[in-house]
């Protein structure tokens, strides 16, 4: 079996180079970096990542239950019980749908372009028909509902629901009231199990493992700057320091605008695929903010969510929409020892003036006063903001956006991340695409990498 | 006892009245009963002021199917429709846009804004017509059933699954994309200029509780090309002597053929017994009875109001209950005293001879659509405005004129409740008027009269639930085989012998009279009566 070439140590870079590996390939893995782990610095949060990509890159990690999340909000903090009758009997609803939904993101879409058989597209809807006619509907008919509407269905409180619905807008560019808001809350839920023993770090710890154990030539600080396209096909990529490397198969897991235009350049695209790239959407709505508390916040709590209600979660998303600083942004934590990692909803990546200095600090000082009324803000010292703006370029995550890609209907199954770019093709032969701009959306799964190297 | 009727309608709108004329026209004995004084529910013309007439509510023809037209010779009972020839976009700066069915003209139009944008317009309409033939009989016949193993019901979807296919890749995605982006980030993928993306983009909320960066908006685009390409019927367009008269034509039609209509007649039950629809029982308290009963009132006021949750399977009364209305809008009629320069291009001309959109950008879009999202009605709303006078001089006085504002947002649910709109109704006035001054200057002092309807006012006076224009919004999950509820999309409802022939039925709101025809067809198949 041929050469085959890795572009990202992400996680999603990792998992293809396992999977790729696994297939008798030699593979090497070219992070332009010196760590490897991506996006992982960013989120820490494992309770979407799928078993059954856990195990098909065969890693060696324990499952936990995932820690109790508190919600915090400005009248007090407590603990989302899961055994509510409302939150109960909702949960229930989402149950019913997880089957279908972790199948359809455990598998490549369905192939929708022109020519594809009629039978594979009756194949692809059968998932749909097994749910039968009275589910069918209703997932027809929550798809797109905003969350709000949905949720209040249900009877949970609109409290409750914001603490719910907060973890699903990370990947989208809506707010609670948004139209099909609700099939990203049900994607999410239906995503989210047990996490992995150690969360992000225990996760890229086993990716490591792994890789090395598989074979894989790991190359860190080796910035791919070029693809090399030759007659219409991919034969290698150019490294910053001039090398070039040939190989039968180049797989890119950065961002795709990255990928398109500034590895391939514009002239080696084929007709109309610009435009597609052009037109896909990743505009950030998240930052990350990073300090050290001196004795632990929240009693201590590990996994903690700061919004007040669905009213005050989509004013966040107002803010972000008309590019100003959030002034009640929401916020997820995620707290280990004395390090707070907290994902801040509602900060702009385009922000009006830009990320000046003044804006970090304005942001700064919001964060702290509405951690403030919540919990002691003077223990908390170190603190770090790490904007849009800063994501993208320390990560390469496109629009800051941290799913290289938004949660959206058209932008969603076999229209991920545009039809012209399904199947994980390039348009370009030899040419692979499998970061997390790639089918399955919904959660960080883990699986486009895989599904990608499958594709190979 | 034998019934005195083949059908009652309930409610004398433009839906109950087609519906009527087509039943009639084959021969049935139909009854239409209408609670106001005049007929056309929302689609009507009153003179609220001496001399000037107002299409008081609904103010603009759009997409009046034209079978229906030639079917109920619509023409020879007084219907005559004007073409709407442009749309005019102001802005506060000075500048302006006019975008006419010349297409030179229109191309240097925007290339002031942008040439890119002028070049790309006439390929973007293309693109949208062809669309438009593809989506045209979906509002031509009766909604799919895709959960349906009949083999005809399976057939029609194979059929609908082939045309898709036909349409090729590119159009196909597009369709896609209609259905499922918002109006702005569908836009954004062809054209620059945000000056002409957001008046275009405006089409896609008229009428529902969502803002123009909202998924799903896109879709009520197409709709403005679907009038295109019916050409010369001329489907999208102002009536002569107001929107009332269409449906004053259609009344004349439907008693042409035979129906017997009655005003001031409102209804007060459907009376049902033994889950069947028998007749209704009026205000007055007379009982009339029919072989079946045909609501065009909207479908939460029928089941809830009239028919009565305890006749109802819960389930139905469930999925009724989450049926969104949330009306978003309200209406503004003027009369004038002089006509009202705009002060970006004063005078009558070709620019006043269509409508004329108040959205000087998507953002502006946007915080009037936060206004209404915490409960108030915008401070800066976005408006879309007809001079009816202009396009017919019988609807004013000479030199006077008559001015239609449609105003949104105004939410039916205010954070006071919606039963305090009345309070609320002149400040809300105050705000159009003011925020129209921006552009006319002049306006404040040629008013003689106004008259505000808020959601509120649409609510009590024409039926309209939740001040909903369209008898329940138009999302996703509310079209097609789901409209108004999944599993009674056939104008069939849970009460047998009682259907549906309203805006709520299938394919929805707009002066179109589809589900009207539509509901008659399916009554005459099934011989119902």
């Amino acid at each position: 079996m041929g050469k085959a070439l890795v572009i990202g140590g992400g996680p999603n870079g990792l998992a293809a180079a396992i999977t790729l590996a696994a297939k008798g390939r030699s593979v090497t893995l070219l992070e332009g970096k010196c760590t490897l782990g991506g996006r992982c610095a960013v989120l820490d949060d494992t309770a979407t990542v799928q078993p059954w990509a856990v195990e098909a890159l065969g890693l060696d990690l324990e499952w936990v239950d995932a820690a109790p999340l508190v919600h915090a909000t400005s009248t007090g903090n407590h603990t989302i019980d899961h055994d509510e009758p409302a939150m109960a009997a909702w949960l229930c609803e989402v149950a019913t749908f997880t089957p279908l939904i972790r199948e359809l993101s455990a598998s490549a879409p369905p192939n929708i372009r022109l020519g594809a058989a009629w039978t594979q597209l009756l194949g692809s809807a059968l998932p749909m028909a097994k749910l039968g006619r009275a589910k069918g509907f209703e997932l027809a008919r929550i798809g797109p509902l905003c969350a709000e509407d949905w949720l209040d269905e249900s009877g949970i409180d609109r409290s409750t629901q914001a603490a719910l619905i907060a973890p699903a807008l990370l990947g989208t560019w809506m707010g609670p009231r948004s139209p099909t808001s609700a099939l990203a809350v049900l994607f999410h839920h239906a995503l989210s199990g047990q996490e992995i023993e150690g969360g992000m770090e225990g996760l890229l710890n086993a990716l490591v493992r792994r890789a090395n154990g598989a074979g894989v030539d790991i190359r860190t600080e080796a910035r791919v700057v070029r693809i090399i396209v030759e007659e219409g096909r991919a034969v290698g990529v150019t490294l910053d320091d001039g090398a070039e490397l040939r190989a039968d198969v180049v797989l890119s897991t950065i961002g795709l605008k990255n990928t398109m235009f500034s590895l391939v350049g514009h002239r080696a695209l084929p007709f109309g695929l610009d435009m597609a790239v052009e037109n896909i959407r990743s505009r950030g709505v998240v930052a990350q903010w990073r300090a050290t508390a001196a004795s632990p916040l929240f009693g201590g709590a590990e996994r903690v969510v700061v919004v007040d209600d669905t009213t005050a979660l989509e004013r966040a998303f107002d803010d972000a929409k008309h590019r100003r600083l959030p002034s009640r942004p929401a916020m997820l934590i995620r707290q280990r020892g004395e390090t707070l990692n907290a994902l801040v909803f509602g900060a702009a990546h385009d922000l009006d003036g830009g990320w000046s200095d003044e804006a970090r600090i304005s942001l700064q000082k919001t964060i702290l006063d509405t951690l403030g009324e919540r919990a002691d803000a003077s223990l908390i010292s170190n603190a770090e903001l790490i904007t849009p703006v800063d994501l993208e370029s320390t990560y390469g995550l496109e629009g800051g956006h941290l799913f290289h890609g938004e949660f959206a209907l058209d932008q969603f199954l076999s229209f991920r991340p545009h039809p012209m770019l399904s199947g994980y093709k390039s348009g370009i032969d030899g040419l692979w695409l499998g970061g997390a701009g790639m089918h399955p959306a919904g959660g960080f799964t883990l699986g486009q990498g895989i599904l990608a190297a499958g594709q190979v | 006892m034998s019934q005195q009727y083949d059908a009652i309608i309930v409610g004398g709108g433009h839906n109950g009245l087609v519906c009527a004329a087509y039943l009639a026209k084959a021969g049935r004995k139909v009854l239409v009963l209408e609670k106001r004084h005049v007929l056309g529910g929302a689609a009507c013309s009153e003179e609220i002021y001496p001399g000037f007439t107002y299409s008081v509510c609904s103010y603009v023809v759009s997409l009046l199917r034209p079978q229906i037209i030639r079917d109920l010779k619509l023409a020879r009972f007084g219907l005559h429709v004007l073409p709407l020839e442009s749309t005019f976009s102001p802005y506060p700066d000075g500048r302006s846009l006019l975008r006419t069915a010349n297409p030179a003209e229109t191309r240097r139009e925007i290339a002031a804004f942008s040439a890119k944008d002028a070049d790309v317009y006439p390929l973007f309409g293309k693109a949208m017509g062809q669309l438009a033939r593809f989506a045209k009989p979906i509002i031509d016949e009766k909604a799919p059933d895709p959960g349906s193993l009949w083999p005809k019901e399976l057939t029609r979807l194979l059929k609908l699954g082939k045309r898709f296919r036909d349409l090729g890749d590119d159009l196909g995605l597009l369709q896609y994309k209609l259905t499922t982006m918002s109006a702005v980030d569908f836009l954004s993928e062809w054209f620059e200029t945000d000056e002409l993306i957001a008046p275009m983009a405006c089409s896609g909320i008229i009428g529902t509780m969502l803002g123009v960066k909202s998924p799903g908006t896109a879709y009520v685009l197409l709709h403005h090309y679907m009038g295109e390409i019916d050409g010369a019927s001329r489907s999208w367009g102002f009536a002569r002597g107001g929107t009332g008269a269409i449906s004053m034509a259609i009344a004349r039609s439907a008693q042409h053929f035979g129906a017997e209509i009655r005003t001031n007649a409102g209804v007060q039950q459907i009376t049902v017994r033994g889950g069947e629809a028998k007749g209704v029982v009026l205000e007055d308290g007379t009982e009339l009875s029919a072989k079946i009963v045909i609501s065009g009132a909207e479908p939460r006021l029928t089941f809830l109001g009239l028919v009565g949750e305890k006749e109802l399977p819960s389930e139905f009364v469930t999925q009724l209950k989450r049926y969104k209305l949330r009306g978003s809008s309200g209406k503004v009629n003027l009369a004038l005293d002089r006509f009202p320069d705009f002060s970006s291009r004063p005078g009558i001309g070709m620019h006043m001879r269509g409508d004329i959109s108040i959205a000087p950008n998507t953002d502006y879009l946007e915080r009037a659509y936060d206004d209404a999202k915490y409960g108030d009605f915008s401070k800066k709303p976005f408006m879309n405005i007809v001079f009816p006078s202009v396009l017919d001089p019988d609807m004013a006085p000479e030199g006077k004129h008559v001015m239609s504002i449609f105003v949104q947002y105004a939410p039916y649910h205010i954070k006071e409740g919606p039963s305090h709109w009345p309070e609320k109704r002149e400040a809300f006035g105050d705000a159009v008027i003011d925020t129209l001054s921006d552009y006319c200057p002049t306006l404040k002092d040629s008013i003689l009269h106004r008259q505000v309807l808020t959601p509120w006012d649409l609510e009590q006076e024409f039926g309209l639930t939740e001040g909903n224009i369209f008898h329940g919004e138009l999302s996703l999950e509310q079209l097609l085989f789901q409209r108004p509820v999944s599993g009674w999309a056939h104008y069939k409802t849970p009460i047998h012998k009682l259907w549906l022939c309203g805006s709520g039925a299938h394919p929805g709101g707009g002066v179109m009279g589809a589900p009207g025809q539509l509901a008659a067809q399916e009554i005459l198949k099934g011989g119902a009566c």
